[in-house]
């Protein structure tokens, strides 16, 4: 049973479009949700987003691939495999949007050039079109496997690849969470009304929604002592210990605020991760700041918790980036772990008193020999929890 | 920690996708989810619908374990839906509707599936350009040997939507060719009691050569070829004489499997279902897919001595 190291990581988000990038812009913690606006549609949109500055036109339709390219290029270039480790080494992806994005951008040219009548709706349809993308542009031919379960996407996908390395199926894994700029989303959540106006505030009795962002984000998995021996500039000493994933089919839209199908998740997590919750020192909560997650989160953190470790929130600084948010969160905590520190979360108060969390206000230092409980919640009751050691 | 995977039992729903401008339609089915269920479903799409039929005659009215997680293969998840939203949103710049909204983002299917059936474990929406199910089926087998879940309910979904002419410009598809939907689900555990059938190997290959070696290793003569006649599939994208090399190496008693379905992206899931409930003649079932430019993945299934006459 072999235990998954990260081995490299590129990332690509509001805060930068480089790991080393986004880590400093988040201690520095200057970057500011925008406005998007669109008045084209019967409910116009203008609300706070965390876009990427990649100096690529939202309208250009290579975007989506030229972002998703060069992170993935980042992970791969840290993680110095060699050629034969990376052609067998796995994909997984994990999104709620997948390519929507540039099947609109197609889709909208086929309008102008075919008409109404002729055009072709939805041009990109399969899913699985990325993982074959990036099998042929990286010269990856190991198996690919892509996930859609809503905000627990590329939870689930790094959960699939440590699983599959443990059980010596495969050796390396390159793990990808991507939710890009796509006019559906942004409609979608607008229509839903779930979005704040202003900033992302977890636990707060001030909380008033979530704000999205765009973000691509890829880890390199590696068994233990499989990692390439000249990766040690970037060597990570981050594993991914266990994890667990459960359905909670309370509503569609999310799991009970009662905090019981989340308690639950989260304790078999640890479980998996052969911990116990005395051993957890930190806690990356979702915390989406809306009403009802995170009611639901605290609830359920309480219920497992008697005395409750420091809890973190990275939504603040990169808004809810969905599908893409496991992975995004997880590289923006190994960078953090390499400078020993996690940064304040801001806008966390006043707290919410009826919650009781109380957010991280002053940079944490980190120690060697730590685990921390990584939250993903999302739509369709899907609730995915790893844990993340540091050795 | 290679536990043998059985196969406990098997459903399936199919319909040949009826060409525009005939006279019928294809089939409506709230009637027969009402029948299966007892109750109706607001809300829901199509593709829904289908899977839930599906994983219901799978299930067949039988209390699973609430340990049993849900694996849901697919090409290109609820295609009518995201059709619609799109072309509305695009074309007609209206925003989508809130359950259309979150119909398309949030693998609503299986959280249908897993409240009609009071599952509690995980429930993942899988997808692969080619040969999704398989992609599944990896990922269902190894968490059945870690202990992640003590059964899998495993399903591959294929939505027709229309204009049919679009969705075969989409599959690369000529015109006429001809097209179906199914929903094609197994009930997996590694408890051997009652069971239909067994997954004997699940195995990718990085080349023709590595596939012949595996076909001609001990293991997969012991366990299959020596065993009795075996059915095979090969998928559309191995070319003839790749086919002549294969059947040459297993060297057997081989039959090429006759697929009646029209399906393409779950062609292998169809095509076991029916191995395992139709065809009484062979006892092994070999499928050979083509997964990428030049690896392969075979799929290996025996049917169990105590085979029970079941025929959803």
């Amino acid at each position: 049973m072999k235990r998954s190291f990260i081995a490299g990581s590129g990332l690509m988000c509001a805060l930068g479009n480089h790991v080393a990038d986004c880590v400093n812009a988040l201690f520095a913690n200057t970057v500011a949700p925008t406005r998007y606006t669109n008045d084209t549609l019967d409910m116009p949109i203008d609300m706070p987003w965390y876009g990427i500055q990649s100096g690529r036109n939202l309208d250009d339709p290579c975007r989506f691939y030229t972002l998703l390219n060069q992170t993935v290029s980042e992970a791969l270039q840290q993680a110095a495999l060699d050629d034969n480790a990376q052609k067998n080494m796995g994909i997984f992806i994990g999104s709620s949007s997948f390519e929507v994005g540039p099947s609109e951008l197609l889709y909208q040219q086929n309008l102008l050039t075919e008409g109404p009548d002729h055009a072709m709706p939805m041009p990109l349809e399969s899913l699985g079109n990325i993982a074959k993308q990036l099998g042929d542009t990286f010269q990856i031919s190991g198996p690919d496997f892509v996930y859609g379960t809503a905000c627990s996407a590329s939870s689930n996908a790094l959960l699939g690849a440590q699983r599959l390395i443990k059980t010596g199926v495969i050796e390396h894994a390159l793990v990808i969470g991507v939710e890009l700029h796509n006019l559906t989303t942004l409609s979608g959540f607008n229509s839903l009304q779930l979005v704040a106006n202003d900033a992302v505030k977890p636990f707060s009795k001030d909380r008033s929604g979530l704000i999205l962002g765009e973000a691509c984000a890829a880890v390199v998995l590696s068994a233990e002592g499989a990692q390439s021996k000249t990766n040690t500039e970037h060597a990570s000493h981050l594993y991914i210990a266990g994890g667990a994933s459960h359905c909670d089919t309370n509503n569609i839209t999310g799991t009970n605020t009662d905090g019981v199908a989340i308690a639950k998740v989260i304790s078999e997590a640890i479980r998996n991760a052969n911990l116990a919750v005395d051993n957890i020192s930190t806690i990356k909560a979702h915390a989406t700041a809306s009403y009802a997650n995170d009611t639901a989160e605290a609830n359920g953190l309480h219920a497992l918790f008697k005395t409750m470790p420091p809890v973190f929130a990275m939504k603040p600084f990169v808004g809810h980036t969905l599908g893409a948010c496991g992975i995004v969160e997880l590289v923006l905590l190994d960078a953090c772990l390499k400078q020993k520190r996690i940064p304040a979360t801001p806008n966390a108060q006043p707290s919410d008193a009826a919650l009781n969390i109380n957010v991280v206000d002053n940079e944490l230092r980190v120690d060697k020999n730590a685990h921390f409980l990584m939250n993903c919640f999302g739509f369709g009751g899907n609730n995915t929890v790893f844990v993340a050691s540091h050795e | 920690m290679n536990k043998t995977i059985y196969i406990q039992q098997t459903g399936s729903v199919y319909f040949d996708a009826v060409e525009e401008g005939a006279t019928s339609k294809q089939p409506d089915l709230k009637d027969a989810l009402h029948q299966l269920y007892g109750q109706n479903f607001r809300r829901i799409d199509r593709y829904t619908q289908l899977a839930l039929l599906g994983a219901g005659k799978c299930i067949n009215g039988k209390s699973l374990n609430s340990k049993t997680s849900l694996y849901l293969a697919t090409a290109k998840g609820p295609g009518e839906n995201n059709i619609a939203m799109q072309q509305s949103l695009i074309k007609d710049k209206h925003v989508p509707k809130p359950i259309q909204f979150i119909n398309a983002v949030s693998n609503s299917v299986c959280y249908y599936i897993m409240k009609a059936h009071a599952l509690q474990g995980q429930g993942l929406l899988v997808s692969r350009r080619n040969h999704a199910f398989e992609a599944a089926l990896t990922l269902a087998i190894n968490d059945i040997r870690l202990d992640i879940c003590q059964s899998a309910l495993l399903g591959m979904v294929d939505e027709i939507t229309h204009p049919l002419s679009h969705q075969r410009a989409r599959m690369g598809l000529t015109a006429h060719e001809p097209l179906g939907e199914g929903s094609h689900w197994f009930l997996l555990s590694s408890n051997s009691q009652g069971a239909i059938g067994s997954i004997v190997g699940n195995e990718r290959h990085s080349n023709l050569e590595q596939l012949i070696d595996y076909l001609k290793s001990d293991g997969v003569i012991t366990k299959l070829l020596n065993k009795g006649s075996t059915n095979v599939l090969f998928d559309n994208k191995i070319n003839l004489a790749t086919r002549q090399t294969i059947i040459q190496a297993l060297g057997s008693d081989i039959a090429l499997h006759q697929q009646s379905e029209q399906l393409w992206d779950g062609i292998s899931a169809g095509a076991i279902g029916s191995f395992l409930n139709a065809d009484r003649e062979h006892t092994r079932f070999i499928n050979i897919s083509k997964v990428h430019e030049k690896s392969f993945q075979t799929t290996l299934v025996s049917r169990c001595r105590s085979d029970r006459n079941q025929s959803n």
